[in-house]
């Protein structure tokens, strides 16, 4: 049966879904959806076929959105997504991951809820604000979220968490206590002797390659890590990057052996963004500049999120342009949707609805 | 579309007691609701009690129009008889009760 892709944009306009065939040559657009809500995160649940996205919309508060005709309808909750009253309200939802027949949503002010039944209705994880470190907890330029959610692929009771700027955080018992895991993370932030603190760090994306759940990638403010022993240790892979750290390197995205960070072309060396696989063995990326989509990205600037299942890559960016190349030719068929300047998400749901997904934080 | 959200105190309660009100609601929050009208007739005490009346009859709206504090979204402004009011404003009998999109969420 011939390959269907989809990619689900989450943009500050609202959803998009483009589909295509395996050969990408051409792409069909739809919408905005999601009442052109502002939305951070559209992923596709694998299990049930599922879109979700999750946004907040600055006169109605957070909320997500579900379609489980791939689009053609929507219907949106917030049933439960809520601190108790006093608390300072959420102001967006920001991460969604599926997790052994749950829905996990990490929102801003940082926090973590649990959906059992579809996003319908949701429940917080309040472990997570009970940890310590909380009342430490400092927001990042875009403010305190809880941006990454990394659920173990077969042991429910375990998920890693990244929170701006507080750093990763790990449960084992699904969400009661935590530990902090941000050992060999920098903060150039603070003063020389104390840049290796227990949290505190600015995490921007946290991804587990795939079918190693010992083996984490974060993208931080501060440098590049890898980690193989589930976040207990982080090593710094940065070295070989044309530019060592700080908000450029927008994604580290672990594709089997092949990691790929899109950078901003305002101030990146390259212009474009770097590709390289990460040596076996070493701390170090074998890094090589981008060359089949670079000039996709270089003519559009300020690539915000990609999404690699096979080369060639599919980069958005933040002017709307989605440079979708085909796999025979390296030419970028690219196709405009006018999404607005923050678009955010990417997923890629296969006939198998296995989904990959890169985001912008 | 349809939405869901919290659902708390008991709506419209004794209602045929409480002064009747003509609420308003902003433009944007009709999508969200199916069935939903711009202009809604419904008995309540309180600008509080007209949102648990909205909420009984189109399920989380409630949380549409309210934070979590609770209060009144940040980018809403809620006006009776043409003063800003609060969840705790009074309602008089016939009163109109404005339900706007503020312009700095916009």
């Amino acid at each position: 049966m011939a390959q269907r892709i989809l990619i689900l944009v989450g943009t500050k306009k609202g959803a998009f879904i483009l589909s295509s065939g395996p050969d990408r040559r051409s792409w069909a657009l739809r919408g905005p959806f999601c009442e052109a809500w502002p939305l951070n995160h559209v992923i596709a649940d694998p299990a049930s076929g599922t879109i979700y996205a999750g946004g907040g919309n600055e006169w109605f508060g957070p909320a997500v959105w579900q379609s489980t005709d791939l689009g053609a309808t929507w219907t949106h909750s917030s049933d439960g997504l809520a601190y108790q009253a006093g608390d300072q309200p959420i102001k967006s939802v920001w991460s969604l991951a599926p997790s052994a027949g749950g829905l996990y949503a990490g929102v801003e002010p940082a926090g973590l809820f649990r959906s059992a039944d579809g996003g319908q209705s949701w429940r917080h994880v309040a472990g997570l604000r009970e940890h310590p470190s909380r009342p430490n907890w400092q927001p990042g330029g875009g403010g305190l979220i809880l941006h990454s959610l990394v659920p173990h692929p077969t042991d429910a009771k375990r998920l890693w968490i990244g929170i701006s700027a507080a750093g990763v955080f790990h449960t084992e018992d699904g969400g009661d206590t935590w530990q902090a895991r941000n050992q060999g993370t920098r903060c150039d932030y603070l003063p020389e002797e104390q840049r290796y603190p227990e949290y505190g760090q600015c995490v921007h994306c946290l991804v587990m390659a795939p079918g190693m759940p010992d083996r984490l990638y974060q993208q931080n403010h501060c440098g590049m890590y890898r980690s193989e022993d589930g976040g207990q240790h982080w090593s710094s892979i940065e070295q070989g990057c044309l530019q060592v750290s700080g908000f450029p390197p927008r994604r580290i995205r672990a594709i089997r052996r092949r990691c790929i960070c899109c950078r901003s072309t305002a101030i990146s060396p390259a212009g474009t963004y770097l590709t390289g696989r990460p040596r076996s063995g070493g701390p170090a990326i074998a890094a090589r500049p981008g060359r089949r989509c670079a000039t996709a990205c270089r003519s559009r600037t300020h690539s915000l999120a990609c999404c690699v299942r096979r080369w060639p890559p599919i980069v958005l960016s933040r002017r709307g342009y989605i440079s979708a190349p085909t796999r025979a030719r390296c030419s970028p068929a690219t196709t405009r949707a006018t999404v607005g300047p923050a678009s955010l998400s990417i997923c890629l749901p296969s006939t198998r609805w296995r989904h990959w997904s890169s985001r912008h934080r | 579309m349809t939405a869901r959200g919290n659902s708390g105190r008991s709506p419209e309660r004794c209602a045929a007691a409480l002064p009747r009100v003509r609420v308003t609601l902003p433009a944007a929050l009709l999508p969200l609701f199916p069935g939903c009208e711009r202009h809604v007739e419904l008995a309540a005490a309180s600008v509080g009690g007209a949102i648990d009346a909205l909420n009984a009859r189109w399920p989380g709206m409630r949380d549409r129009i309210c934070d979590s504090t609770p209060r009144i979204r940040r980018h809403i402004n809620v006006f009776v008889a043409g003063e800003r009011a609060t969840l705790d404003t009074r309602l008089a009998p016939g009163v109109e009760v404005l339900i706007m999109t503020a312009i700095s969420g916009g």
